[in-house]
């Protein structure tokens, strides 16, 4: 890879650098990750047994797994009560995998259900929807990886010292879906070559679903064949997708690649939904991992010498209500005791140079420091349990987020009061405060 | 369909992908934390995917299989739709939608009809079951909209085609749909 590829620091004294995505993933981040998975799942479980049981015996042939499963078993899915269990059975485990219930079973057997749940509608369409397929893959990633260390109810065991198997666990999924990517442009340049870029094959698929329209002359696929301009950019655009597909693995080493390749893809998902109705929600909806996980959830904790996560000191404005009342709430949940707090006032706050701004909270992690919605976010992602949903608001863009800090903190002492001196801890808090 | 080839190049294409990609030590040195299970998993998993992906196993290796998204070229094959025509018990008729109340919300009934009869017409070794698949699942739809659409009830439906020739489609006029399958509800 080339100098301006973006690399994490040193591990380890001797090893290279690992990749910078994802590189402080926490046991929070691929926990997070596996109950938007499963949920996922659950959901499709859901839309399939609305949807697509019962289908008559005689109208399916087996499909996939399903072709492996022994006879008795099949004929048992045939049936429309085997076809509604098989749906029950499959929703029910991914909310346990998703929650964490018994990861050790739960997490396995709501992979295959989906598996197999996925191919009783293909058994009838006699093709795949692509789409869940990825969905598959990172379900397999997180069942033999390391994501019931957080979120769990009963965990596999007690979190190990954080290391780099959450960022490789993340990694692994990313990696699965650039490699999907790539395998498509890979069949498309092999079998179609430069002749399914030249000819009309792009406007014969669009025409092909807009036939089974109710009116086909009204569909936006006929009507894109109609328009000469459309059409001819359509024609451009089919190889230009297929070449961002191909080099898809990019966005694990450079984030301007993925800045390209995440709006770019979405546009031509979009666009293939609208023109042809073939939905890649649940394949889009795993594009979170093409965001590093700082973004959307907490990061791995900083470690002192002797190898002890660092707390998250909060700095707050002393004298404020609405600082006051933030600081109270977060010590009722702070159970893990990873937080403390000091008065922006105070003389912690003084040794630190901090910013001098009294209108912003002002979190320290290790020497990093936090302002504003970045600050409250970090703190309140710090609590743990599902508090770590918090940081999902991370991927709302920081100048948007910072706004709505700035109008409520300049409106702070007008709405919420404000105190003549400083807030003093009570005696069974001091250990969770600095000067 | 697998062919010589395409296969070959398009082996050489993922080998080049492939190759450049686990080149990276940063790369390696990343997955290589991950705990042994997952690490095994997913070398396994890369051989059998990138195993279907290169001798084009359509199916049999699902969810891991070979990736054909509008891969290859249509050639001369004429454009074929389908459509499913609602017969109204007071003799009206009605494009029935894909979806929506009267079939359930279940889109796939529509997209299984359309499958099953493309078998019947292309696979002539599998005619009569895909036939038997067409009538089963124009019997559903029958009893699917008669359950949910009472106000109009349907007495049969009929699958409807169409065919476009493959080139010049901006300017070629819709022609009229033809029916090709028929089922009549008992009364």
């Amino acid at each position: 890879m080339s100098p301006r590829a973006d690399a994490s620091t040193v591990p380890g004294a001797g090893l290279p650098p690992t990749l910078a995505l994802h590189a402080d993933a926490s046991a929070a981040s691929v926990a997070m990750l596996r109950v938007g998975v499963f949920l996922l799942c659950a959901a499709e479980a859901w839309v399939l047994w609305r949807q697509a049981a019962p289908i008559p015996p005689d109208a399916w042939v087996p499909f996939g797994l399903l072709g492996w499963l022994p006879a008795a078993m099949l004929d048992a899915l045939r049936t429309t009560m085997g076809q509604q269990a098989l749906f029950v059975a499959a929703g029910l485990t991914a909310v346990a995998a998703a929650f964490g219930i018994a990861p050790r079973v739960s997490l396995p057997v709501a992979t295959l259900l989906f598996i197999l749940s996925q191919a009783v509608p293909r058994a009838l369409q006699g093709l795949v929807n692509h789409a869940q397929v990825p969905v598959m893959l990172a379900a397999l990633v997180l069942t033999l990886g390391p994501s019931a260390d957080a979120l769990a109810a009963w965990p596999r065991r007690r979190p190990p010292p954080p290391d780099g198997r959450y960022q490789a666990t993340l990694v692994y999924i990313t990696a699965a879906l650039c490699i999907g990517y790539a395998y498509i442009a890979a069949h498309r340049l092999a079998y179609g070559g430069l002749q399914l870029f030249r000819d009309e094959s792009l406007l014969q698929w669009f025409m092909q679903r807009s036939l089974s329209e109710a009116d086909p002359e009204l569909a936006l696929g006929t009507r894109l064949i109609r328009s000469p301009w459309l059409a001819t950019a359509a024609q451009f655009a089919f190889p230009a997708i297929t070449a961002l597909e191909l080099s898809a693995p990019l966005c694990l080493f450079f984030r301007g690649y993925r800045r390209v390749f995440v709006p770019a893809m979405l546009l031509a998902h979009t666009a293939i939904y609208v023109l042809m109705h073939i939905s890649f929600s649940q394949l889009v909806a795993l594009y979170v991992v093409f965001i590093d996980s700082a973004a959307w959830s907490p990061r791995r904790a900083t470690l002192d010498a002797q190898g002890t996560p660092l707390p998250l000191v909060v700095f707050f404005d002393g004298v404020c209500g609405l600082c006051n009342r933030f600081v109270d709430f977060l010590l009722r949940r702070d159970h893990q005791h990873g937080l403390r707090f000091a008065p922006l006032q105070g003389s912690t706050a003084e040794s630190l140079a901090l910013p001098t701004d009294f209108d912003t909270v002002v979190a320290r992690d290790g020497t990093r420091t936090l302002v504003r919605s970045d600050a409250a976010l970090a703190a309140l992602s710090r609590l743990g349990g599902l508090w770590v949903f918090a940081a999902v608001l991370g991927l709302v863009p920081r100048p948007l987020r910072d706004a709505v800090y700035r109008f409520v903190a300049h409106n702070r002492y007008r709405w919420f009061g404000r105190h003549d001196s400083c807030r003093l801890p009570e005696p069974h808090e001091a250990l969770s405060f600095l000067p | 369909m697998f062919q010589w080839p395409s296969a070959l190049i398009e082996g050489a294409i993922l080998a080049f992908v492939l190759g450049a990609l686990f080149a990276s030590a940063r790369l390696r040195t990343t997955l290589r934390a991950a705990p042994r299970a997952l690490q095994i998993g997913a070398v396994l998993a890369l051989i059998v995917w990138t195993g279907s992906q290169l001798a084009e196993v359509p199916l049999a290796t699902y969810p891991l299989m070979s990736w054909h998204m509008y891969g290859e070229s249509r050639d001369q094959a004429p454009v074929v739709g389908y459509r499913m025509l609602g017969e109204a018990c007071d003799g009206s008729t009605r494009v029935l939608p894909n979806s929506g109340r009267g079939l359930g919300r279940r889109p796939l009934l529509a997209s299984g009809l359309r499958r099953a009869y493309n078998d019947a017409r292309t696979l002539p070794n599998q005619r009569e079951r895909a036939l038997a698949r067409v009538d089963s699942l124009l019997a559903l739809v029958t009893v699917t909209w008669n359950a949910n659409v009472r106000n109009v009830p349907l007495c049969g439906v009929a699958l409807q085609q169409v065919m476009l020739p493959s080139s010049n489609l901006a300017a070629v006029p819709l022609p009229p749909y033809v029916t090709v399958r028929r089922h009549v509800a008992a009364r």
